[in-house]
């Protein structure tokens, strides 16, 4: 019986998951498809000039551009069943190199800010909430505000100039030292260059945790147990400790899994600003550069990617929380 | 008596504060309109000259003055953060009302919302305006288009709750027509609900204008964008001009605290449940 | 009052006040007093009831004398415990320790702790499990109920759980708020017994309830209390007869209200035969079956007859399908199998159906952003003579749902009902929560209504005394759910 609930469970997220790719891809197939930008002039790029019309002919059929477009779908969508992603414009090679390569970058980048800013975001709404109404209430809730209404890319500039430009301790730039094969790049020199964006994608993240941790442990601290539990002396810490972190550790949590949407909203402009080798700063050059198979293969990614959190936040609920692990799975 | 104002006009100050940032906005809406674009002319003799009484944000490479460029900048994007925001929140009306209609059509309004929000915002709105080509009307598309999902389930949501009420049940059988109820019940609990999201998204239109023009898919580089500011002085920043960055984004900063501070004090305004808690 | 024995004088309540400062729509700020010159003290081994009208203030000075009163509250007066001042750096201190509160909802419980863990948390010294274990079995709950969240646990065990949290505390003083509220009739004696239990224990208790009923069988004083002043301390033993013993004239009517005593009052009843009507008017509900998903079927094949002008009485357990079955009569659900015949016809009435519901709990019936108002042009119901009986007050119709009493509120439920056009009238525990006059007034309405306009009435209640006096038959639920 419990098996049972678990694999219909599982069939469940995975039929959503199926329908989920093909309703995006349709989706972002036909957005691409709406462009003015033609494709074979951004493969041809800068040598305009030196490619005749017969040329250009060759190469949209090659590309297959000159079917309808439903056809060029079916195309893209039975090479992707086979796991190919196509081959990108922009860099020549196969996408899904690209993106392995990129979402290595991107995720040390991402992890590391999320991380970061899971478990300081927790601390300080904690604190928050623990003290509603005090200065210190205030002065966190102002600071979480303030970064809520942040331009992200604005406080990379901020920090570049801080860091980078004033104290010099940071490069300006780049993943890897610029001329330096990527394999002879030491793990500080890497270190030293994922520290701002990482920094600049924490930062911003914060706010979104501390402000929903401080909420919820206001309703904690709002209801009948808590009242109760005061009502047979349980105060400060010893009922954080008993009450609150019990009840606010899940949905913290969850949110957070949930939320690697906007993560990766915030990768892609701190990449930008750094220059860092990551996907979010390929997805900018694809969308720029109107390399289509990247730009689709990456949404796809990501899609998946995103997917995941929110399946993490769902099933953390189910495995952790009793009411509802007892309850019907 | 500290602690009297503080408790004692509580009203009063959630009035003041909505009254002075609406001032505040209607400030910078005017500035940006009076000032002409002949005060972005180029003056080359004045160029990468630090904040100073003349120009107190500074000059860029070519001599234009800083905290004009701002202010035109900021009415664009007010502007380009008021038309996204109420035709996300057309949109989510129209939404919400659809899935109130029958339990096929909610079903199919929150896949709808599922799908919009499993693709990350930026990817979404870079795809957008790839797809629109860019421009101004690329911007206003892509963000009324990938704004409207959270409203529109906040809106669902409350509109479930209301359905489902008792005193709705009990209208119904009082013989009241769905018109009737929809009209008496429904719109008039999701009138302000809709009004106050509809200022809660303003700063995130605006956050994302900038964003997406920074990164190049929005306005083009003649506007005098934030983001366009932003994303040129980039290449200046190993120079040391720090101005160039700093002040256009912090006046966004502002601006966009104040959208949010608005909503807020609106919302807590409309609804006393929030009010109690101060 | 005078000392009892030689037992010591635990709490003393002296002139004491309250007032909150609230917001309403619109951040409109407001005083509210809410207690005024309360006045009442509890010695050792004695039980003390506070009773008053749901909303009157009661569970306030239950959090007043524990110290957990909101930040917007201001309190004047005299609180002391064993001789000396209650200050809030003491309420700290004895909170749990000498001072211990069964709390009024099983939401008191954390969600997301076991029970036993709750319950182990209070006691101070010694081998905890084997205490917790020992009370539970004192309050008679299975040693495996401690291994369980609260979810899990029935309402009733989930107070056995608070009970038992109260008496490992030690304390001498327990407040019980509300502890009573809607349970049937075998766990109210369970509770009652309980805490009886805790004063032969040598503990005082404060008993606060809207139920007088319920009050005198417990309690060894009763403190009565209407609009946040106490109106009169007297003896249990001083209600009895018509009354007579008793001071205020306001308790007198509590007293009378009670359906064993002078529950219509001088209200002239219009008896008349009933089941002389012909039988092809009625409300007859055909076989129906009900169960949520795939659970076990709440009733199956109920069958009941209603006639015009009958008042027929339902008793049963909590979380039998009583409620459930009111909702699938009046039309708010539909039954698995099975019809609601109206006058022979399973209507598709248009216009307002001739059965209608009054819910129990009033507040979740009328919008809350409505004027009352509003609430009757909705209804259609302005009969000013109507309203009057009610004792519905004209200042009353311009207010918001929150300003008005749960009593306030129900009888404009009641007035809903009450339209021309409906011809049976289902109440489902309308009167639990509200005090014995406002429960004997709009009886007597409904009653008088039933009878002149030939109006079928099902009344739902837990409430034996009640369904005695206003009903011509009484029918236990457990008798018509073929299970």
């Amino acid at each position: 019986m419990r098996y049972q609930q678990i694999a219909l469970y599982i069939l469940k997220k995975i039929g959503k998951l199926i329908t989920l790719i093909v309703a995006v891809s349709i989706l972002s197939f036909t957005l691409i498809s709406l462009s003015p930008i033609d494709p074979v002039q951004s493969y041809i790029g800068a040598d305009m000039t030196r490619v005749g019309p017969e040329q250009r002919e060759n190469i949209a059929e090659y590309w297959g551009l000159n079917e309808s477009k439903v056809q060029q779908f079916l195309n893209w969508g039975s090479h992707l069943l086979q796991g190919d992603l196509g081959t990108s414009l922009l860099y020549r090679s196969p996408v899904a190199t690209i993106i392995a390569e990129r979402f290595l970058a991107s995720l040390a980048l991402m992890g590391l800010a999320w991380v970061f800013s899971g478990l300081f975001g927790f601390l300080l709404g904690s604190i928050a909430g623990m003290k509603e109404g005090t200065w210190i209430d205030r002065i966190i809730k102002g600071y979480c505000y303030t970064l809520a209404s942040t331009p992200a890319f604005w406080l990379g500039l901020l920090l570049v100039m801080i860091f980078s430009v004033s104290l010099g301790w940071f490069p300006v730039g780049l993943g890897t030292p610029a001329g330096v094969l990527a394999g002879d790049v030491s793990l500080f020199e890497r270190l030293r260059h994922l520290f701002l964006p990482a920094l600049t994608l924490s930062i911003v993240s914060v706010a979104n945790v501390a402000l929903h941790t401080r909420q919820k442990l206001i309703e904690v601290l709002e209801s009948d147990y808590v009242l109760y539990a005061n009502a047979k002396g349980e105060h400060g810490f010893t009922l954080f400790r008993r009450h609150g972190v019990r009840n606010i550790a899940l949905p913290a949590i969850s949110l957070h899994f949930a939320s690697f949407g906007e993560l990766f909203g915030g990768a892609v402009l701190a990449e930008q600003v750094f220059s860092y080798p990551g996907l979010g700063q390929a997805v900018v050059q694809a969308g720029l550069g109107g390399d289509i198979p990247l730009l689709l293969g990456i949404v796809l990614f990501m899609t998946i990617f995103v997917f995941l959190g929110n399946l993490i936040a769902d099933t953390l609920y189910k495995v952790i929380d009793p009411r509802i692990r007892k309850g019907d799975f | 008596m500290k602690g009297i104002m503080k408790r004692g006009n509580l009203r009063q100050l959630t009035i003041a504060q909505i009254v002075a940032a609406i001032l505040f906005l209607l400030l910078i809406i005017i500035s940006g309109f009076l000032i002409g674009n002949d005060k972005l002319a180029i003056h080359l003799d004045m160029k990468n000259t630090a904040p100073s009484i003349a120009h107190p944000f500074g000059t860029d490479w070519l001599g234009r003055d800083m905290l004009v460029r701002t202010l035109k900048g900021l009415t664009i994007s007010l502007g380009v953060g008021l038309l996204a925001a109420i035709l996300s929140s057309l949109i989510a009306l129209a939404f919400s009302l659809i899935a109130s209609w029958n339990k096929r059509m909610d079903a199919f309004i929150t896949w709808l919302i599922d799908l919009f929000l499993s693709v990350p915002h930026l990817v979404l709105l870079i795809l957008i305006s790839f797809a629109v080509g860019g421009g101004f009307k690329g911007v206003v598309i892509g963000l009324s288009l990938t704004h409207w999902p959270s409203l529109t389930r906040l809106l669902r949501g409350e509109m479930l709750q209301i359905k489902s009420a008792e005193y709705v049940g009990i209208s119904r059988q009082l013989g009241k027509s769905r018109w009737w109820i929809a009209r008496h019940h429904l719109i008039a609990h999701l009138l302000p609900q809709l009004f106050v999201g509809m200022v809660l998204l303003f700063p995130h239109a605006i956050l994302h204008e900038a964003a997406i023009t920074f990164l190049g898919f929005g306005l083009s580089t003649e506007q005098p964008a934030i983001g366009i500011v932003l994303s040129e002085s980039m290449r200046y920043l190993s120079t040391g001009m720090w101005w160039l960055a700093f002040f256009p984004g912090l006046s966004l900063l502002i601006m966009v605290g104040i959208f949010d501070i608005l909503g807020k004090n609106m919302r807590k305004l409309i609804d006393p449940f929030h009010g109690q808690k101060g | 009052m005078e000392i009892i024995g030689i037992n010591k004088l635990l709490l003393e309540v002296k002139d004491f006040s309250l007032s909150f400062r609230h917001y309403k729509k619109g951040l409109r700020e407001t005083k509210l007093q809410v207690v005024r010159n309360l006045n009442m003290c509890i010695h050792e081994g004695e039980i003390v009831a506070i009773v008053g009208a749901s909303g009157s203030g009661k569970s306030l000075l239950a959090n007043a004398i524990l110290g957990i009163l909101p930040d917007h509250a201001v309190q004047e007066g005299i609180l002391n415990y064993k001789g000396m001042p209650l200050t809030s750096e003491r309420q700290v201190r004895l909170q749990g320790k000498e001072i211990s509160l069964i709390p009024q909802s099983v939401n008191a419980l954390d969600p997301l702790m076991k029970t036993a863990k709750q319950v182990q948390a209070v006691i101070r010294k010694g081998d905890k499990q084997a205490i917790q274990e020992n009370i539970f079995r004192e309050v008679g709950l299975p040693i495996e109920a401690g291994k369980k969240y609260p979810f899990e646990l029935s309402g009733g065990m989930a107070r056995r759980v608070l009970a038992a949290t109260a008496m490992v505390s030690d304390a001498d003083l327990i407040i019980a708020d509300e502890p009573t509220p809607g349970l049937d009739p075998k766990a109210l004696h369970e509770t009652v017994a309980i805490i009886k239990q805790l004063a032969t224990a040598g503990k005082g208790v404060m008993f606060i309830t809207h139920d007088i009923d319920t009050a005198l069988t417990v309690a060894d004083k009763v403190v009565v209390f209407n609009q946040g002043e106490t109106v009169e301390t007297a003896d249990v033993a001083d209600f009895s007869g018509h009354g007579e013993m008793l001071k205020h004239p306001f308790t007198k009517a509590l007293w009378n209200a009670l359906p064993q005593n002078d529950f219509w009052g001088d209200v002239p009843l219009m008896v008349e035969e009933y089941h002389t009507r012909p039988l092809k008017e009625r409300l007859e509900v055909d076989k129906i079956s009900y169960r949520y998903q795939k659970g076990p079927y709440l009733f199956k094949n109920l069958h009941l007859v209603v006639t015009p002008g009958e008042v027929i009485g339902i008793h049963g357990y909590s979380g039998s399908g009583k409620t459930t079955m009111a909702q699938i009569i009046a039309g708010y659900r539909e039954a698995e199998t099975g019809n609601v015949l109206v006058d022979g016809r399973t209507k598709k009435h248009s216009g307002i159906n001739p059965v209608q519901l009054i819910w129990q709990h009033p507040e979740k019936a009328i919008n809350p952003r409505w004027q009352m108002k509003k609430v009757l042009v909705e209804s259609g119901m302005l009969d000013k003579e109507l309203l009057e009986e009610l004792g519905i007050k004209h200042e009353w119709l311009t207010r918001y749902p929150s300003e008005l009493s749960g009593g306030e509120l129900q009888r404009f439920c009641v007035a809903r009902a009450l339209h021309p056009n409906v011809k049976y009238i289902i109440a489902d525990e309308i009167t639990t929560m509200l005090d014995a006059i406002t429960q004997a007034n709009l009886w007597k309405t409904i009653v008088n209504h039933a009878r002149t306009r030939n109006v079928g009435v099902l009344v739902i209640s837990h409430d034996g005394k009640l369904l005695n006096k206003v009903c011509d038959r009484i029918i236990n639920f457990g008798d018509i759910t073929n299970l």
